[in-house]
């Protein structure tokens, strides 16, 4: 499970990427940073990738799990602070 | 609604859960100039009158009209962080434009999402307008995107992409981020 969701976040990270500069691309790795102050994204750009990967991961699993998570997109200890974190936090949302 | 109740309305502050939208007054020209002047902000907006005196007169203009609404994005502190508008209001086919959205570097991800939630929520539910219409610059793909995901696209042209919101976008959207507002639905 966890590499099918790892695949769909570096799908929604392909898609970020086709709507930022060069400058402000997101590497495909588990340790890129998404949220945080080493971010290479803005918060529109996390919005986007938050909503598109949400989309995705409850198509392949038909589920309704809710990323957009206001907590999560806040605190210090984000499940986003990463690529690895997001897949452990959407593994675990999938359990649940 | 009567102009008088408009007028009224724009004395109000639109108190969201860490936003808030208060009117613009003159003495917001210098912040919104700060806003519209820089590069990093405004290579998708229309050229802006560098002159301060010049932009309080614009402000103090458009607060007049009831066809306009202005607003400063505001922190539950009263720190401003953008502007967003409602504009060319028709209150008989209840139809009006939203834009002139523009947010500071660095401002959090819901600051983003309430900002518009609750301009939507001026236009809907206190105006009760049935449509809002816009567009963005098709190379400012984040914000196309962005739209994309709870607006109806009516048409796309060379340079822009445009799209309108009736209340079922409004309710999706409100829905998708329900934890990021406070706004019944």
């Amino acid at each position: 499970m966890r590499n099918k969701i790892i695949e769909l976040i570096y799908s929604s990270i392909d898609e970020l990427n086709a709507q930022n500069e060069a400058d402000s691309q997101l590497t495909k790795t588990e340790d890129t940073v998404i949220f945080g102050k080493d971010s290479n994204i803005d918060s529109l750009g996390l919005v986007n990738l938050i909503v598109s990967l949400e989309q995705a991961v409850n198509d392949e699993f038909n589920t309704e799990i809710s990323l957009a998570d206001e907590r999560a997109m806040s605190q210090e200890n984000s499940p986003f602070s990463t690529v690895s974190t997001l897949a452990d936090y959407i593994e675990e949302l999938l359990k649940q | 609604m009567t102009e008088q109740e408009i007028q009224v309305l724009k004395t109000i502050s639109v108190e969201g859960k860490h936003v808030n939208l208060r009117v613009a007054s003159p003495s917001d020209a210098e912040f919104i100039l700060e806003l519209r002047l820089n590069p990093a902000l405004n290579r998708f907006i229309g050229k802006t009158d560098p002159d301060v005196e010049n932009q309080r007169n614009w402000i103090d203009a458009s607060y007049e009209k009831t066809t306009e609404f202005h607003f400063i994005i505001e922190d539950k502190e009263g720190i401003p962080y953008g502007t967003i508008a409602i504009y060319d209001i028709d209150y008989e086919k209840g139809v009006a434009e939203w834009g002139r959205w523009i947010l500071k570097t660095g401002s959090p991800a819901y600051f983003t999402i309430e900002s518009n939630l609750l301009a939507f929520y001026v236009a809907f539910d206190m105006l009760g307008l049935k449509k809002l219409v816009g567009g963005a610059n098709n190379e400012n793909k984040k914000v196309v995107a962005f739209h994309k995901t709870y607006v109806t696209v009516t048409s796309i042209d060379k340079q822009h992409t445009w799209f309108e919101v009736e209340d079922a976008n409004y309710k999706k959207y409100l829905k998708t981020f329900k934890d990021f507002h406070n706004i019944p639905f």
